[in-house]
């Protein structure tokens, strides 16, 4: 046997994975994101939050950072189109227009998440260190979220962070 | 620095695994080589430039950082920062490190291999040249050196030297992934499809998610028929470059088509609506599955390829 396939102390390159409690409960990136699009926002960002302790992320506080300034950012990025209408700044066509920047929020905090985590999962694929099947949560979420989220009955803030 | 003997050893194993295209190997060892001596400078600036090939590009430069504040006078870490750099973009930075490297080392043909490179990126042909010709000089008998040389001469227009580079590229490298690409490109160019087609299903065997490989059997495939090489060339396009790059796309899509519902809705053609919503579901699906089709695609290009006998 060469030597060093005895050697015992490994180095941990920076982008690894840090050992975890939770690691059995991770899962692949896609499965939050699907989340975010079947289940709704909130669900879906909070799955991907778990999700980066569970995956043993490196650097989770910048996840974090991205995830307090997307939650506070989706309102306000509403406020500001919704007041602008109110000011007179946009008609009703301009304030449809600006209320796309809600989705373009979503998204690229989701995807910006997907994007934190997905070399992560591969890198523990990569150490045979198997994912969980993210599908029956995503069913779960899915159905729950469709159950007890009626938005109608929901302040818009509230409606806007859960759907 | 813990100087054992085994450390040498492994370190040289692991710079051949390196060179032989098995990085994975390379950074496996590599990790136990440091795991017994973290101020091993050359291992982290080898682990930085196994990094950037398998894409971990931030790990790399932090690696190729480690490497740098322990030997700072190391041209191998220098370079290993200038590939990472180069990976990330940052041409001026990179170009910094090359300089540094070769003023330590000005005879270093992987330095002036790097440089010239940088300036084919940077579309400085004559520069790229007079390096790439350098490094043959010093280093005839390495590959590399005439891939580099020929993809330059390729950039520059001269097929003719371009493919007579190629060629002694893979008469020592018969593998090598770059040479094929660049001697396919010259092979399309002058008309001969099926030659083309040939190896760049061979550089595809070699070495499947490189992007230049791709690019050229698009190529190959647009030559053939307008459609589908305009099929290749986007799902090269959207599976080829960085995920980033990717997820960009489709967000970009998403909001194109909401901001164009939007339109159709207020300029009262609400009738095409549903038509637009049933594209956007049908695109919806396309990438779900065109993966799956691109892959079965190049799959059956791969079986169809028969080299002849005496290539």
């Amino acid at each position: 046997m060469p030597a060093f396939a005895r050697a015992g102390a490994r180095y941990r390159i920076p982008d690894e994975p840090r050992p975890t409690g939770l690691a059995r409960h991770a899962v692949s990136a896609v499965w939050p994101l699907l989340a975010v699009m079947f289940a709704g926002f909130a669900p879906g960002i909070a799955w991907f939050a778990f999700n980066l302790h569970a995956l043993g992320s490196p650097a989770p506080l910048r996840q974090w950072v991205l995830i307090v300034v997307g939650v506070i950012g989706v309102p306000l990025v509403a406020l500001a189109a919704l007041m602008a209408a109110d000011a007179g700044h946009l008609d009703d066509t301009s304030l449809q227009y600006a209320l796309l920047a809600v989705p373009a929020v979503k998204l690229a905090l989701a995807y910006t998440l997907l994007l934190h985590q997905l070399p992560l999962a591969e890198l523990l694929e990569h150490y045979e260190r198997p994912l969980k099947n993210g599908m029956p949560a995503l069913l779960l979420f899915a159905i729950l979220a469709h159950a007890l989220i009626d938005p109608k009955t929901l302040p818009w803030y509230a409606a806007l962070l859960l759907r | 620095m813990n100087d054992a003997p085994h450390h040498h050893q492994w370190f040289d194993r692991a710079l051949e695994m390196y060179q032989a295209g098995h990085e994975d190997n390379s950074i496996d060892l590599l990790t136990r080589l440091l795991g017994e001596d973290p101020d091993h400078a050359d291992a982290h600036a080898l682990l930085a430039l196994c990094l950037v090939q398998r894409q971990r590009i931030h790990a790399a430069r932090t690696e190729a950082g480690i490497a740098l504040a322990s030997a700072p006078e190391s041209a191998f870490a220098h370079l290993a920062m200038a590939s990472a750099l180069m990976a990330l973009r940052r041409y001026t930075l990179a170009g910094d490190h090359i300089e540094t490297a070769l003023s330590l080392e000005p005879e270093n043909a992987s330095a002036l291999r790097i440089s010239a490179r940088l300036d084919l990126l940077r579309e400085r042909l004559r520069a790229a040249q007079e390096k790439a010709e350098r490094a043959c000089a010093l280093d005839p008998t390495e590959a590399d050196n005439w891939a580099l040389r020929a993809a330059i001469s390729r950039a520059g227009g001269d097929r003719m030297l371009a493919r007579a580079h190629a060629m002694h590229a893979l008469e020592l490298d018969p593998e090598h992934v770059h040479a094929l690409v660049a001697l396919g490109f010259c092979d399309l160019h002058d008309g001969r499809r099926e030659e083309a087609r040939a190896h760049a299903l061979w550089a595809l065997q070699l070495a499947p998610g490189d992007e230049d490989v791709h690019t050229l059997l698009a190529a190959v495939k647009a030559s053939e028929s307008l459609l589908l090489g305009l099929w290749w060339r986007f799902q090269s396009f959207v599976a080829g470059g960085s995920t980033r790059r990717t997820l960009l796309l489709l967000v970009g899509l998403y909001l194109a088509y909401r901001a164009l519902d939007i339109t159709l809705r207020t300029q009262g053609l609400q009738a095409w609506s549903p038509v637009l919503t049933g594209a956007w579901f049908a695109f919806c699906a396309y990438t779900w599955f065109a993966p799956v089709l691109f892959q079965r695609n190049l799959r059956r290009e791969l079986e169809s390829v028969r080299l002849r006998p005496d290539y």
